[in-house]
């Protein structure tokens, strides 16, 4: 490990790797209408022109950078550049306007350092412990997984679960076009060559997280965005802002690292849970909502804390559970490395290298969020029409240039297309990314399976790991619809009744 | 909620308020609904006349994953169906708002800019695209606003995207 930060901090190109990528990463996240998951994927693009460390950092800082710079535009335009970044802007907005928002930012800063610092910890204690668990996994166990990463997924990011699962159908769908691993038998693509090759990932990537954002964002007339000061003031927290915080820092700090782990939940979950929670055992709820540091303190450190231990589930079980977690396990892919349970022993150095990277990356996020603080304002009031046309640009070099196929660009498009499509119609894209991403693996998985126990499902309850994989599997598809909760709870009442008259 | 535009406004059931956050989306879900149902199908045909190869049977068949994903997907299209079975349809002259018109021309521009990229070059196509952009999208037209900000800008872009990954990174650019 001491090795890995001896190997960092004398690399000059990765410092410098660090720097650019969080600056990236909070700008991004900071100004409404651009996200972090769609600078990832206009980077994912490139990635394979930058030696592995590089771009895996990169990845990482430009997903915690832009989870954290969503608060600055939550704090000073109201307006959460990222959707983690809503519980922040409850408080957060309120200090602005008492002008204090300098420390609001300051706050929004440390809190985000804070709660990285403990989902690293989780990271590097947590990921060796699961890598252990998850060599029991069978090919049923894998499945299941998988199948568990795409339901709940769909249950949780959006606000019908029923779209969010066929998201996550079609996103597996799509993944299933071109020559199947096995055989070598084409599917889906209808007599192209082209399509044998199967679905691009960066190409559908950084259509569903690029193209399709730029069209939301220009879709919309232009919306006159109004800081609340320009002055942004002193940028220190007080004495009293720091003092008795140790709680709350510690208990969102978890709860986040926990909800990253959890597939489906992200960022905005981890804030919103830690909020409320926060709320409820505070000594002072009555201030939440009207400029409460401790609100601040509490959304912001619960939602930073989710970006690392994202990665748990990646770097374990090779399963992500959030689209950025799935941008990052596709960098992975484009390195030709393979996330799960044999990567810890096969790429050990590579994680610690990540674990050292997302340290170093806490530092730059205090040195450049504090920085860019009283610069941000400028930034965030760049018009949207100088922006979104790089972006075009950038997907469409980005698309070329992970397999030098033009066709990838209007596969790219396509994407651009059918998310937009997706947005306007309230289907979450999250759950399909993880599908596109997660499809091979499902088809792999399940033919091994039943191949090999001769398509035997016993081992679904016999196995007791598979067994309660299923029965969560289960209690997810049933406790997400009202419906479904309803007909069970009226089957168990009716079970019951003939049980009480026999009495 | 009146959806039809004409008659009286008239509540709605209670049923539905379980099913539904917005029960205006009712129509396009129906629709979304059959265009699955019909997908779906098609993919459940194709993976079943699949080839099954010997030695591992169907258990092994290409078709036996899509097939399965179709299943579940064909379940989930009868069940969006199912709920918005009851949908109105909102009659009444098409009218294109302002913001469909941005969304179309941003596509229309992105469609264009990828069509003539192989034809006319990588930097020529993307400075076009960054003017017409720039221009198109503009909150205040201006002839000054045109010569400095939309030409010098995106040739400055341009030449930015040009350099860092062309020259910098090696990027192959299209």
């Amino acid at each position: 490990m001491l090795e890995e930060v001896g190997r960092l901090l004398l690399d000059p190109w990765a410092i410098f790797t660090i720097f650019w990528s969080m600056t990236l990463g909070i700008i991004m996240g900071a100004m409404p209408g651009l996200t972090g998951p769609m600078a990832m994927a206009l980077l994912l693009g490139i990635a394979y022109t930058m030696q592995t460390e590089y771009s895996i950092l990169a990845m990482m800082l430009i997903y915690m950078g832009g989870v954290y710079g969503g608060s600055l535009s939550a704090i000073l335009l109201n307006i959460p550049g990222a959707p983690a970044s809503a519980a922040t802007a409850i408080d957060g907005y309120q200090l602005a306007l008492q002008g204090k928002a300098g420390r609001a930012i300051a706050l929004t800063t440390i809190a985000s350092c804070i709660g990285t610092l403990i989902a690293i910890a989780f990271l590097a204690f947590l990921t060796p412990w699961l890598v252990k668990v998850s060599l029991l996994f069978t090919s049923w166990e894998l499945l299941l997984l998988v199948l568990l990463g795409v339901m709940m997924a769909g249950s949780l990011t959006g606000d019908d679960p029923i779209k969010g699962w066929i998201a996550g159908m079609v996103g597996l769908l799509i993944a299933q076009v071109g020559l199947d691993d096995l055989h070598m038998h084409p599917r889906f693509s209808f007599g192209s060559h082209y399509l044998e090759a199967g679905v691009g990932l960066v190409a559908a990537i950084v259509g569903l997280f690029g193209i399709s954002q730029v069209v939301v964002a220009m879709r919309d007339r232009d919306i006159h965005l109004e800081p609340v000061t320009h002055k942004i003031g002193r940028i220190m927290p007080t004495l009293e802002d720091l003092k008795g915080r140790v709680r709350v820092v510690l208990q969102s700090g978890v709860i986040g690292s926990i909800v990253g782990i959890l597939p489906g939940l992200g960022a905005d979950m981890g804030a919103w849970i830690s909020y409320v929670l926060a709320k409820r055992t505070s000594r002072k709820p009555e201030l939440y909502g009207k400029g409460s540091t401790e609100g601040v303190i509490a959304a912001e450190t619960g939602n930073n804390a989710v970006v690392p231990s994202s990665l748990i589930p990646v770097i374990a079980l090779g399963l992500p559970g959030s689209g950025g977690a799935a941008i990052i396990m596709a960098a992975l892919f484009v390195h030709g490395l393979t996330p799960g349970p044999m990567f810890l022993f096969e790429n050990l150095d590579l994680f610690e290298y990540m674990v050292i990277g997302l340290l170093f990356g806490v530092v730059a996020m205090l040195i450049v969020g504090l920085a860019l603080a009283h610069v941000i304002i400028h930034v965030l009031l760049i018009p949207r029409e100088n922006i979104m046309a790089v972006v075009i640009a950038m997907g469409v070099m980005g698309a070329y240039a992970s397999k030098l196929q033009y066709g990838d660009v209007w596969m790219m498009l396509a994407f651009g297309v059918l998310a937009y499509v997706m947005r306007r119609l309230d289907f979450p894209l999250a759950p399909m990314v993880l599908g596109i991403v997660l499809g091979s693996l499902l088809d792999e998985f399940l033919r091994n399976a039943m191949i090999i126990g001769d398509g035997d499902l016993s081992p679904l309850v016999t196995r007791p790991i598979a067994l309660g994989l299923l029965i969560v599997l289960v209690l997810t598809l049933v406790g997400s619809l009202p419906v479904l909760r309803r007909s069970v709870s009226r089957l168990i009442a009716g079970a019951r009744r003939p049980a009480a008259q026999a009495e | 909620m009146d959806q039809s535009g004409t008659g009286p406004a008239r509540p709605e059931p209670a049923r539905r308020k379980a099913f539904y956050a917005s029960p205006e989306k009712a129509a396009p879900d129906f629709v979304t609904g059959v265009v699955l149902f019909l997908l779906s199908l098609y993919v459940l045909v194709t993976s079943y006349r699949m080839p099954h190869f010997a030695g591992s049977g169907w258990l092994g068949s290409p078709g036996l994953t899509p097939g399965l994903i179709a299943l579940v997907l064909l379940l989930l299209s009868l069940a969006l169906m199912f709920r918005a079975r009851d949908f109105r349809l909102r009659l009444g002259p098409l009218q294109p708002r302002i913001e469909g018109l941005r969304a179309g021309a941003c596509f229309a521009m992105i469609f264009v800019y990828i069509l003539v990229t192989p034809l006319i070059g990588y930097v020529p196509a993307t400075f076009a695209l960054l003017f017409v952009f720039q221009t198109a999208y503009a909150r205040k037209l201006s002839v000054r606003y045109v010569l400095i900000w939309s030409i010098g800008l995106s040739a400055l872009l341009t030449f930015i995207l040009w350099y860092v990954f062309g020259e910098i990174f090696f990027v192959p650019l299209p």
